[in-house]
């Protein structure tokens, strides 16, 4: 801008030659660009002498559409409601269980509330030295009251924790099992003490424990309110989480898209926020094909 | 003025009047901090344009190059946040709705420029006002102001860059609160 006003200075002056400015504004879109505004300014200043001599009126600021900004910035739409909570009797050893995209809420006979995520399979069995509770498959949320009766036991994975009260995410992935302190204490047999913040991987014998990320922290509080939370993570990535909701899979049908990295917030239930949001900012197309599956394609 | 050609013509009269749509198009695609580089990236496709006078709406075609830009560069970037993205709805609307926001700033320009114009410094506002107001030459400013023909002209380039680069950079949201505090200042 700087350059352009020293042209049109030079020029108003008379001191270049339209030849010498020519070169410099062919020279690069850019310079053209930026001449077009110092020449409007140029231009408009000359529009004063019409109100010089006149006090000026105060204009009246611009309303601002607040309820169109709010929907850009916001994306993802409310909570979806939450799963029944359900009081049942403990006997021998209790099932629960989820079908995928189903949320569900339960509380044990000694006060642990339990969420079920997506596609999730638990047992339980609760006697007066406590509860023990198995995760099969899926993911939980724990909230283990302050226990009169004792701690709490999570088998999951081939390994074993303790409880204490306090808050918990517990998730059976493919080729581990994680355990995540949202806020208390927790005991791994092998893996020793947990406290907020901390996360246990579980992989075969092993159990590696280390403190969670905040955006691994983030989704394990917001699923419970429908919704999956991202911070850079590969398209691929976004798209599995999506898909442990869906009946109907999301298919990446261009392998380019895959690299694709992105953040946000959805809602778990639709993916039609994230289908919108993948072509406004990428182009990418979805389509719905004859099994049911969505493929997203390059636009 | 002689040194502008057809192209600059249109691009002044039928491109920056749209300024605050197209930067709020852009404002939406990409974070804050590079929406005005997004908006001169556009412009300089714009102004490269073969055809210009043909274009029927030269609104929606700098609009549709934001975002084709944009989706350049996310696909370029290493991590998109959708945080600045808005659904296609918010996006139709940005592309059709009568143009109430040329309006708008054509009517603020003026108000904008007396505010912009007391926020400049000293010499290159009274150099701007002998040349543009007062219709002097830079040769009788330069003798007016007891200066040199060239600094006048340093002085000029100055207070008009500044002018210009205010002109395009206010980002539209907070334009009203700015545009108040201007006021404020230029009528105590």
């Amino acid at each position: 801008m700087e350059e352009a006003a020293g042209w049109l200075a030079a020029l108003d002056a008379g001191s270049v030659t339209p030849q010498a400015f020519e070169q410099w504004r062919a020279a690069d879109p850019r310079h053209a660009v930026a001449f077009v505004q110092v020449a409007q300014a140029f231009e408009q200043v000359e529009r004063l002498r019409a109100v010089e001599d006149r006090p000026a009126e105060p204009v009246p600021a611009p309303a601002i559409n607040r309820r169109r900004m709010l929907r850009a910035g916001v994306l993802a739409g409310g909570a979806s409601v939450a799963g029944a909570l359900l009081a049942v009797r403990a006997t021998a050893r209790d099932h629960a269980e989820t079908a995928v995209g189903e949320r569900r809420g339960l509380v044990l006979d000694d006060g642990t509330r339990i969420e079920l995520n997506t596609g999730t399979r638990i047992s339980w069995r609760t006697d007066e030295k406590g509860s023990r509770v198995w995760l099969e498959q899926g993911e939980i949320g724990l909230t283990v009251p302050a226990a009169p009766r004792g701690r709490l036991e999570l088998e999951a994975g081939g390994a074993r924790f303790s409880l204490g009260a306090g808050r918990f995410n517990a998730r059976q992935q493919p080729e581990s099992f994680d355990l995540l302190v949202l806020d208390g204490v927790a005991d791994s047999v092998r893996g020793g003490r947990m406290e907020t913040g901390a996360m246990a991987r579980v992989i075969g014998q092993s159990v590696a424990v280390r403190p969670a990320d905040m955006v691994t922290l983030d989704r394990a509080r917001s699923w419970k309110d429908g919704q999956l939370v991202f911070e850079g993570e590969s398209l691929d990535f976004v798209v599995a989480e999506f898909n442990r909701y869906l009946d109907r899979k999301i298919v990446i049908a261009d392998p380019a898209l895959s690299r694709i990295r992105l953040g946000g917030r959805f809602t778990t239930t639709d993916p039609a926020d994230l289908l919108t949001a993948l072509h406004a900012s990428f182009g990418i197309r979805s389509q719905r094909s004859a099994n049911g599956a969505i493929t997203l394609t390059a636009g | 003025m002689t040194w502008l050609r057809d192209v600059d013509r249109w691009f002044i009269d039928e491109i920056l009047p749209h300024r605050v749509a197209f930067r709020r198009q852009a404002a939406r695609l990409v974070p804050t901090a590079e929406a005005e580089d997004l908006v001169q990236e556009a412009y300089a496709r714009a102004i490269n344009a073969s055809h210009h006078r043909e274009i029927v709406n030269p609104r929606s075609f700098v609009l549709t190059i934001i975002r084709n830009l944009a989706h350049e560069r996310h696909r370029r970037a290493t991590v998109v946040r959708f945080e600045h993205l808005a659904d296609m709805e918010a996006m139709e609307i940005a592309d059709s709705a009568p143009d109430q926001f040329a309006v708008l700033s054509g009517n603020l320009e003026l108000a904008r420029l007396i505010a912009l114009m007391e926020t400049l410094p000293r010499q290159p506002r009274a150099v701007v006002k002998m040349r543009r107001i007062e219709g002097l030459l830079p040769g009788e400013i330069a003798v007016r102001m007891g200066l040199s023909v060239s600094t006048v002209e340093k002085h000029l380039a100055k207070g008009l860059a500044i002018l210009a680069y205010a002109m395009q950079e206010a980002p539209p949201q907070e334009e009203g609160a700015q545009i108040a505090r201007l006021w404020q200042r230029h009528r105590q």
